[in-house]
């Protein structure tokens, strides 16, 4: 008979043997000595000891098996257990110590960007002031820096809110100012720092248009430093300037980007003042008046360092100097630039008339040479019969009194700052779906300061007063609304004095001019064979398809925009006028043709007939006209 | 209100894991939605449960970014219990950290995050058995600091001296934004029940002082084999040890004790969502202590 398997004092079978019994009462001392050894935590029974037989060190006996107990397999599964579920390590580079990510930094630590584009005071600054102390700063400064190790620096604008919090921090010592929540950038290259400041002020929107064109500047001049660092031999076309800057998140164009070139090379000499340039001054005032005067200076063989240097640059640090010693803030470009043509003038040892007489000459026909400038012929502008050349006619005046040119008969004399009103109103068209012309929102270039610091300048501004009577520019407009009535374009029509003919013809509205299907030879077939042509002609005939127009023409008409920007697909899609102009022989045709279009031929050959006349009475127009025609762009 | 606690000891193996484990094994049970940050480049409370989804990213990220997304969070085979897990594979983020300005407030301001606001409510933080970076970064997240303390005067002597007067230097360290250090709840563990507990707690408690802000729970967990039992066998020991044995309470009573002293609004909060008189279920303390005495 075997043991059972659990033998216990108590309960025992009563058929065991004696000695089975001792036995089993054995086995259940030591059983329980086990488990009172367990209980308490292992703490030896020191009682318990008795000699050992051998010392177990040395060879282990290898018979014993392995994990016979309990507490034996539970601590092989528990080393076990460190060893499953390993996870997958991080892939972040731990070496790296500048990550990107959020983190808060003592206003202390961080430093304003070292070639901050912004050279004036923020005008927002009391405002950002103001809000920060009423609300703490909510949003989080863009940090870098360019080696670990360094102070920590602005990455992306807010150099104003940095000044503002240090202020706040030091002056009131309240904590709140002290910790600021900033997220890290990694430091990539020079370029991408000024870019980025470049575009946060931008956006911001309340960047002076110098800041702007000397951010530029240096900007491309980084670039174009990398790039020749990197192929010695490569080149920096404006088309890549472009594009480099469009790829930085800038908004750029050839042309922004001459006119900040310019700005930035040309104006240094306005010192203080160059804060109030704006962007309309350089382009319409700076711009064409100091190139022009460039050209002129090219025929006296003056070189073009030497007209900067010697002429404009000591002009405008005079003036600058003036307007600091006096107080003033603001300056009138058209004055500063008759300064300048003072000092050509002083330079070349001539009268301001001559020069100016030259200038407009120079104008018209930049091929002359000296000798023509200086002796005008009548033959340097090729006119008709009977008519006086404009160019001729600037000169007599010119030479007569320039003081007094503008208030000469053919022209009243310029009210500033007041629009001159329109011969006829835009009120006249009216009806359904007619949209009535919007008013030129292009406010006119002339100068915003009190009429009497106006110097006369050599053309002289083409808004006119209308006389009443026997106004041939009246008689146009009337004979061009007419026109258009009959073509049933009347809501196309849009006045613009400064285009020579005072008048555009805006893009036709797609939905009133929306193309339909209709019969052959049908009236509305003829109907939309006029309106091609007479919208055609009216555009070439105003001047405003020419890309010279693009100085006079109103920025935020339809016309400008589509044409301006030609990736946007063709503008006169889907209406009644085809996109294409029409050829000269169908418009000779057209013009010749009987049926409905006949009344409308008569009435373009009226106002043909009109437009002809303003430009022959009033040159200013035609020269002008001409100057558009001839503008290389 | 989202509870952060943290385990904290400079010294290794005084069972931090194995409590953090069981606490938050036992909220979750409850119901809570709990998030166990495991700190200690040796993932011992990342292997405690079993994943059932192994995120991509893990401390180190959270840590290094800022900031915690869905992307570090990994999901226990346990409901209601998630894990951002250790996948620091080399210890070099004590290092990181070391090198940043703002090494103290980086792990706080990146728990203090929208996400994990809306998504849990406790946090428990696991740190590595020393005192540096990461463990600062961590003693400063928790609002509350759970410090597993052996039986004995020397250990909790050395806690006072080393752990907590670094620590206390460090709240006012200028370098970083001024913060107080939370208040410290210690457990003792490994409790073998040789003498009388209150007198050992009163003793023990007379070692700190008032500002150290240091209470002693009064539940002691005790040395026994059912914790490593149930490490082994990777569940929380409230599920694993459910009756006591001659000696020991149950750890489903350690546990629910421990539970309720830290949080005592969940007083009477049973495991799998229930509810309960803790004195109709467990006894009322005079029996526990007749036990006790007569164990002994």
């Amino acid at each position: 008979m075997t043991a059972p398997k659990n033998p216990r004092a108590l309960g025992l079978p009563i058929t065991i043997s004696a000695t089975q019994a001792v036995e089993n009462l054995a086995r259940n001392d030591a059983i329980t000595a086990e488990r009172r050894l367990r209980r308490t935590g292992g703490k030896p029974a020191l009682g318990a000891l008795k000699p050992a037989d051998g010392l177990p060190f040395g060879a282990p006996k290898s018979d014993q098996p392995a994990m016979t107990t309990k507490a034996l397999r539970d601590a092989a599964s528990f080393r076990d257990s460190y060893r499953v579920g390993d996870t997958t390590p991080s892939k972040v580079n731990l070496d790296t110590k500048d990550l990107p990510g959020p983190m808060l930094l003592e206003v202390t630590s961080i430093d304003s960007y070292d070639h901050n584009p912004r050279l004036f005071r923020n005008e927002k600054f009391d405002e950002l002031l103001d809000a920060i102390k009423a609300n703490g700063y909510i949003d989080a400064l863009i940090v870098t820096r360019r080696r670990p190790g360094d102070r920590f620096m602005l990455a992306a604008g807010s150099n104003t809110t940095l000044v503002i919090l240090k202020h706040l921090w030091e002056t009131t010592g309240d904590e709140k100012y002290r910790w600021v929540n900033c997220i890290f950038q990694p430091y990539e290259d020079e370029t991408k720092l000024l870019a980025q400041h470049l575009g946060e002020n931008l956006n911001r929107g309340d960047m002076k248009f110098w800041e702007v064109a000397k951010g530029m500047v240096s900007l491309l001049d980084m670039i174009a430093a990398e790039r020749i660092s990197a192929d010695p031999g490569a080149t920096f076309s404006v088309r890549e300037q472009v594009e480099s800057l469009v790829a930085r998140g800038l908004r750029a164009d050839r042309t922004s980007i001459q006119r900040w070139r310019f700005t930035a090379d040309r104006l240094t000499g306005l010192g203080s003042l160059t804060g109030v340039i704006t962007a309309s001054s350089v382009n319409n005032v700076f711009l064409p008046r100091l190139n022009a005067l460039k050209g002129l200076a090219s025929k006296f063989k003056l070189s073009e360092d030497g007209f900067w240097s010697l002429v404009v640059e000591p002009t405008l640090r005079v003036a600058s100097q003036s307007a600091e010693r006096e107080g003033v803030e603001t300056f009138n470009p058209d004055s500063i630039c008759d300064q300048v043509d003072a000092a050509f003038a002083e330079h070349i040892g001539d009268s301001l008339g001559a020069v100016r007489q030259m200038l407009s000459l120079l104008k018209l026909s930049p091929e002359l040479t000296l000798a023509d400038l200086r002796v005008p012929s009548p033959n340097a502008v090729v006119g008709p019969q009977g008519f006086q050349s404009p160019a001729a006619a600037l000169t007599d005046r010119g030479q007569t009194e320039p003081e007094t040119t503008l208030a000469s008969a053919s022209m009243p004399p310029v009210v500033v700052g007041k629009q001159a009103p329109l011969p006829i109103g835009p009120g006249a068209v009216s009806g359904p779906g007619v949209h009535p012309p919007a008013p030129p929102k292009r406010a006119p270039s002339a100068p915003t300061a009190s009429a009497a610091e106006i110097q006369p300048s050599a053309i002289g501004s083409l808004f006119t007063e209308a006389t009443p009577d026997g106004d041939p520019l009246k008689a146009l407009h009337e004979a061009v609304k007419q026109l258009l009535d009959t073509a049933g374009l009347s809501d196309t029509l849009r006045w613009c004095d400064e285009m020579p003919l005072g008048f555009y013809v805006e893009l036709p509205d797609p939905v009133i001019h929306a193309r339909r299907k209709v019969a052959l030879g049908s009236p509305e077939f003829e109907a939309r064979a006029i309106k091609t042509t007479v919208w055609w002609s009216l555009v070439l005939m105003s001047g405003q398809f020419r890309e010279g127009s693009e100085r006079f023409m109103d920025h935020a008409s339809e016309f400008y925009k589509r044409y301006a920007n030609e990736s946007e697909g063709d503008p006169l899609m889907g209406t009644d006028i085809d996109n294409q102009a029409p050829e000269i022989d169908q418009l000779v045709m057209e013009r010749t043709a009987p049926g409905y279009m006949r009344p409308a031929m008569m009435q373009m050959r009226r106002a043909e007939e009109c437009a002809s006349r303003v430009y022959e009475t009033l040159p200013e127009r035609w020269l002008r006209m001409l100057e558009i025609y001839r503008a290389r762009i | 209100m989202i509870r952060t606690f943290a385990a904290l000891n400079s010294k290794g193996g005084v069972g931090k894991t194995t409590l953090l484990a069981n606490i938050g094994g036992l909220l979750a049970d409850m119901g809570a939605r709990t998030l166990l940050v495991d700190a200690d480049p040796q993932p011992s409370l990342t292997k405690y449960y079993d994943l059932a989804y192994e995120a991509p990213q893990g401390i180190v990220e959270v840590v290094t970014s800022g900031t915690v997304t869905n992307l570090a969070i990994s999901r226990t085979s346990v409901a209601n219990l998630d894990l951002v897990r250790s996948n620091d594979g080399e210890a070099k983020l004590q290092h990181w950290l070391y090198s940043r300005d703002d090494r103290r407030s980086r792990l706080a301001r990146a728990l203090n995050n929208p996400y994990i606001r809306d998504h849990y409510d406790y946090v428990l933080i696991d740190t590595q058995g020393a005192i540096g970076p990461l463990q600062t970064a961590a003693a400063f997240a928790a609002d509350t600091l759970i410090s597993p303390l052996p039986p004995d005067t020397p250990s909790v002597r050395e806690f006072r001296s080393g752990t907590l007067r670094v620590l206390q230097r460090l709240e006012h360290d200028e370098h970083e934004p001024r913060a107080q250090l939370a208040p410290i709840q210690a457990v003792i563990c490994r409790f073998d029940y040789t003498r009388n507990a209150k007198s050992l707690l009163a003793e023990l408690a007379s070692e700190f002082s008032e500002g150290d802000r240091v209470a002693i729970l009064n539940t002691v967990i005790p040395n026994a084999i059912a914790y490593k039992d149930a490490f082994t066998a990777r569940v929380p020991v409230h599920v694993n040890n459910r009756s006591g044995g001659t000696r020991y309470p149950s750890g489903y009573e350690v546990m629910h004790r421990i539970v309720w002293e830290l949080q005592p609004e969940l007083y009477g909060c049973f495991a799998g969502r229930q509810r309960g008189d803790p004195e109709e279920v467990f006894g009322t303390r005079d029996d526990r202590a007749s036990n006790d005495q007569a164990s002994v």
